[in-house]
């Protein structure tokens, strides 16, 4: 099953198995197109149920369209190598909601259309009785255009709701992209770079500190490069990930230096898997996870322009009497 | 004073005890001893004919048929004089968790959920656990590569998405300001260790439903309450005599958010045709 390539939909539009359905089925048994190898038309017959934008499944671009007719959503990209903890990154903020921990400053979860797709990375670090908590499994690499986007929305005490999309994408696309920005298997790499709000990069303690570290560092600084030529500086944080790991004090001064020099005004985390402490009864200590999440939820103040109105003038015929403030009197 | 029609609708899973609850309503509109009474009669009670019976007789009622969607019709009044007529539905919980899985809403549903005026959820706690992860307990070890294709939401997410469901039925792309109200009824509440209310109890138990209710309705729509329909758990095979000897009418309580016990049943149901009223 790992082995074969995926069964690919006849439906060009669509991306599953890394989105859901283009046609919004979620088992992709009962889509037509999905079964078609001529591209048969799917059939229209009055309908005993009404089917819905989402499937619950990470969203592609199309079914993201649901939640950006409004407003652009905050997009987050998530940028590392393969391995560096990008989706455990993520899993973790499902499950920091799943227990009521704040995220977003002054907003409450108000709702999710792609649970499954949370729940799916976040499986692993549930426990099943019986078996130990897992980390989630490495994100594969298809040949995609886009990644597979995560949704949250948020509301403030007015119900106002804010969207927001999580990029989940493997870290071969970021390696692809490292070596060479315009390349084909660059793209999707490409799209969170030019859509990403916020860009969270993960320095990954385990690799940094590994068997491969030279590699490693050097990997993260040509990234660190490449994100500084494709992405605004305000718009970056370094995550150091797996920070239970111990790291050598000259280690995070090289590549905090580093980073610091290309984004000079960006902040810089460090989180881990907060275990709790055998026996406690509170949660996990969560204020590292959350600092992250608050920042990169904050949405970041855009530059507006409101163009200057020009008076009309009395000589304009159509509105002669209309702006004409001795005229309207 | 006009009788408006309030359809309620009514959403819950398997084994939460909606025909309990339904059943008991009846019986204590009837006996016209709570704050919302029986005015007339009510149109069709055969839904929870079978239901009355088991509970007089101090057993637990059968499971609803997952085929089966009916509803009963009820003129009812409060105090200060009419105020509607309640449509209150029974079906089999399966209809739920199958909507859930499959995200294919029935045109009966569809129908139920459109003309409805007032929303009733109903939550088992003891079925609607967190699951233990890595923020609750303390091991984890490496990754290990595999398939995990068997998706299931969890509790929380079950009710989240059949409310996003319903909401997009209801009202596609609107916010909450157009939803009617609705109560959330956290039933089975004798079930739960210790002296909690049930809004303490959502807000620790259940945070993500907790935020979404919130978060989607104004707090003048949005009301809270533990139930416990019956007041203890009855066997469906074992008679219990005590229970049929006292009449299942001085058993059940509902628990306000603050945790105020009071065993007159109607009360979710009042707050509700008085919001929708107005």
């Amino acid at each position: 099953m790992n082995t074969s390539s995926p069964p690919k939909c006849s439906n060009e539009q669509c991306s599953y198995p890394e989105t859901g359905c283009d046609m919004g089925c979620p088992d992709p048994d009962d889509c037509d197109l999905f079964h078609s190898e001529d591209g048969t038309k799917v059939s229209l017959d009055s309908p005993k149920h009404s089917a819905f934008p989402w499937t619950g499944r990470p969203f592609g671009l199309r079914d993201a369209h649901y939640v950006s007719g409004r407003r652009k959503p905050l997009t987050i990209g998530v940028f590392g190598p393969s391995d560096a903890g990008k989706t455990t990154l993520l899993a973790m903020l499902y499950l920091m909601v799943l227990h009521g921990i704040e995220v977003c400053k002054g907003r409450r979860f108000s709702g999710s259309y792609t649970l499954e797709g949370w729940e799916q990375i976040s499986r692993r670090l549930q426990f099943k009785p019986g078996s130990p908590i897992q980390y989630p499994p490495h994100t594969t690499s298809q040949e995609s255009r886009i990644p597979g986007l995560l949704h949250f929305s948020f509301a403030d005490r007015g119900l106002h709701k804010q969207h927001a999309l999580f990029a989940d994408a493997p870290g071969e696309w970021f390696a692809n992209w490292t070596r060479n920005a315009n390349g084909a298997d660059a793209q999707g790499a490409r799209w969170i770079a030019e859509h990403a709000d916020k860009c969270l990069l993960v320095a990954d303690s385990g690799a940094l500190t590994g068997t491969d570290a030279g590699p490693a560092r050097q990997t993260l600084e040509f990234l660190v490069s490449r994100l500084a030529s494709a992405v605004n500086p305000g718009q970056v944080a370094l995550i150091w990930t797996k920070t239970d790991i111990e790291r050598s004090p000259l280690l995070i001064q090289s590549v905090e230096a580093h980073f610091k020099s290309r984004f000079p005004d960006s902040p810089i985390f460090s989180v881990h898997v907060p275990l709790k402490a055998e026996g406690a009864n509170a949660l996990g200590n969560t204020e590292d996870l959350q600092k992250v999440y608050l920042w990169a939820l904050e949405r970041p103040i855009g530059l507006a322009v409101i163009p200057k109105m020009r008076k009309p003038t009395a000589e304009d015929p159509f509105l002669a009497f209309r702006f004409n403030d001795e005229a309207c009197i | 004073m006009t009788i408006v029609a309030t359809p309620i609708l009514l959403i819950g899973e398997s084994d939460v005890g909606k025909t309990h609850y339904g059943a008991q309503l009846l019986r204590r509109l009837n006996l016209k001893t709570c704050a919302l009474r029986m005015d007339g009669a009510a149109e069709n009670i055969e839904p929870f004919d079978e239901a009355l019976t088991k509970i007089s007789n101090g057993l637990s009622a059968g499971h609803t048929s997952e085929m089966v969607y009916t509803d009963s019709v009820w003129p009812v009044a409060a105090a200060e004089g009419a105020i509607g007529e309640l449509v209150w539905p029974d079906y089999g919980g399966e209809q739920v968790k199958k909507l859930v899985d499959t995200k294919k809403l029935p045109i009966d549903w569809r129908e139920q959920t459109m003309s409805s005026r007032g929303w009733v959820v109903m939550v088992r706690p003891t079925r609607t656990t967190l699951p233990n992860d890595a923020l609750t307990r303390a091991r984890a070890v490496p990754t290990v590569d595999g398939d995990d294709d068997n998706l299931h939401l969890t509790g929380q997410g079950r009710i989240i998405e059949l409310l996003q469901i319903l909401i997009h039925t209801y009202a596609p792309g609107g916010s909450g300001l157009f939803l009617p109200p609705i109560v959330l009824l956290l039933t089975c509440f004798d079930e739960l260790d210790g002296e909690i209310s049930p809004l303490d109890y959502l807000q620790n138990h259940l945070p993500l439903i907790d935020s979404f209710l919130r978060s989607n309705w104004p707090d003048k729509f949005l009301s809270i309450f533990g139930l416990s329909a019956l007041g203890q758990a009855l066997s469906p095979t074992e008679p219990d005599e005590a229970f049929a000897a006292s009449g299942p009418e001085n058993h059940g309580y509902i628990v306000e958010g603050s945790g105020e016990k009071n065993t007159d049943l109607t009360l979710p149901l009042l707050r509700l045709l008085q919001t929708v009223g107005g």
